[in-house]
Parts: structure tokens; C-alpha cells; sequence
């Protein structure tokens, strides 16, 4: 399989194209902002606004992008991912006294009008059928496809044992493809 | 749905001294997990600008006889194209 886009991006960011960095983080913007409203849940939605968090996520990449490597699937993505998550996770302690500091967000990936419909009717679909489920289905979830994190290290952050976080990521995987409505 | 099952036993772990799992078992619960894992790849890979990879690859050499109508779907092994000789 070639290579992706976004690990060609990231080689050419390495040597210093400010152009490919843009592009690169303009690909995640959407699929990011799925994630954060998601794992903001009903209680900090009302408080937080996910461009927000946006915001805070591409600063702190912007600041730790050399120690980030291009490893395996959708590695970008889900580096964003944890770094949102740690930013979530003490955003009451440390935000609100935090001076914070602007910083521009590239525009979402341009692709063609079909093409960017498409893609945003898929995504909708996904976070209304994520919305819908159980919070542990929905945790799971995102630790796993979202965070790329292994099964060990899910069942690490949700106190279960291995064995039993596996199963409730086919349980998940049922009631998502159920919300979703859709069998292949 | 043996490729679905391969798939999803290796996204899901190792089974670890636990009884084997039977929510996989069923074929039917075994195609709304296929499903939703392959929903969520697609969301990912949007993540990997894998649509525009397919617009940016350039169309290949086709026999001079074969007009190309469109293209009628993409993998990672290739593309397929519609034509007439």
C-alpha cells in the first residue's frame, strides 16, 4: 500500500516545508473536532467550546512537533487525539488560570465539493451513533480507534482487566454498528 | 465473513486467559461489528488525506483502443476504471 498523504506531509514538514505542516494539520482539523466534542460529554460541552480546545491542542503540537515520529496508522491523528485527551483531562485545574495564547488555526483540507460533503456526512453520522451509546462503549472506543491505544493500555486507563475490556470493544463495536444502522 | 473475523480478533487483542469471547460468535453481531470497525477506519483514513491520495494519483498508461468513462472504485492494490474498446 503507498504511503499516506499525511506521512508524506509530515517527511516534507520534517524538512522544513511550511506548507506541508499547514496541510497536515488542515486534514485533521474536522475529524479532531469529532473526537473533542465526543470526549467532552454532556457535562464540559456546556462549559468548553471544542474550538477551544482545538486551539490549545494544535499550540501544544505546534510546541512538541519535533518528538513526534510518523509510527504506524493514522499516527498523526491519534498523537492529536491523546494530546487533546491530556489537555481535557486537567482542563479544569489548569485552563481557566492559564493566560492563553492565540494560535492560528489552518482551514479545514480543501478537496472538492462531493468529495467534502461526503466526508462530513460520514463523520456526522459516526459522532450522532458514538453519542448514542453507552459511556463505556464510547470510551472504548476512542481509547482504542481514536487514541490507537492497545487493549492493555484501555484496560489500563479503564480499570478493567484486559480480558474484559476486549469484549466490551466487540460489545461496542456491536451497538455501533447497530447505531449506525448499516451491515456491510 | 472469515476476513471480517481475522480483522477484527487482531483489532480487538489477544485473548488473555479470559473464555473465548461469544460476542463475535454470532454472525450477525459479527457483521455490525464489521460495520462499525470499518466505518471508523474510513474516519481515520480521512485523517491520512486518503482521498487525496486517489485524486492526486496520476491515471495510468491505457491501451490506445480503450476510451476510460470514470473511475468505478479504488483500493489499496489499485485503481478500477470503467472503459470501452
Amino acid at each position: 500500500m503507498s504511503e499516506s498523504v499525511a506521512r508524506q506531509l509530515w517527511s516534507c514538514t520534517r524538512q522544513g516545508e511550511a506548507a506541508a505542516y499547514e496541510r497536515l494539520f488542515a486534514l485533521q482539523i474536522e475529524p479532531l473536532l469529532v473526537y473533542i466534542r465526543l470526549r467532552l460529554g454532556a457535562g464540559l460541552a456546556a462549559k468548553i467550546e471544542p474550538q477551544d480546545v482545538l486551539q490549545e491542542v494544535y499550540l501544544a503540537a505546534h510546541r512538541s512537533f519535533a518528538q513526534f515520529e510518523y509510527t504506524g496508522k493514522a499516527a498523526f491523528f491519534r498523537w492529536l487525539c491523546r494530546l487533546a485527551d491530556n489537555r481535557l483531562r486537567d482542563w479544569h485545574d489548569h485552563f481557566a488560570a492559564r493566560k492563553r495564547q492565540a494560535v492560528e488555526i489552518p482551514r479545514s483540507a480543501p478537496t472538492g465539493p462531493v468529495t467534502a460533503l461526503g466526508r462530513a456526512e460520514d463523520r456526522q453520522r459516526i459522532e450522532q451513533a458514538l453519542q448514542r451509546l453507552e459511556p463505556d462503549h464510547r470510551w472504548v472506543l476512542l481509547l482504542r480507534y481514536f487514541e490507537g491505544l492497545s487493549n492493555e493500555a484501555a484496560a489500563e486507563r479503564m480499570q478493567r482487566t484486559p480480558g474484559a475490556t476486549r469484549k466490551l470493544t466487540a460489545r461496542a463495536l456491536v451497538a455501533l454498528g447497530k447505531a449506525l444502522g448499516k451491515k456491510p | 465473513m472469515s476476513d471480517a473475523r481475522t480483522e477484527l480478533e487482531a483489532m480487538l487483542g489477544p485473548a488473555v486467559g479470559e473464555p473465548v469471547h461469544a460476542t463475535l460468535e454470532c454472525e450477525e453481531d459479527l457483521a455490525w461489528a464489521w460495520a462499525a470497525h470499518r466505518a471508523l477506519e474510513a474516519l481515520l483514513a480521512q485523517t491520512e488525506g486518503a482521498e487525496e491520495l486517489v485524486a492526486e494519483r496520476p491515471r495510468p498508461a491505457f491501451p490506445a483502443d480503450y476510451e476510460i468513462e470514470r473511475v468505478i472504485g479504488e483500493g489499496g492494490m489499485g485503481v478500477v476504471y470503467l472503459a470501452h474498446q
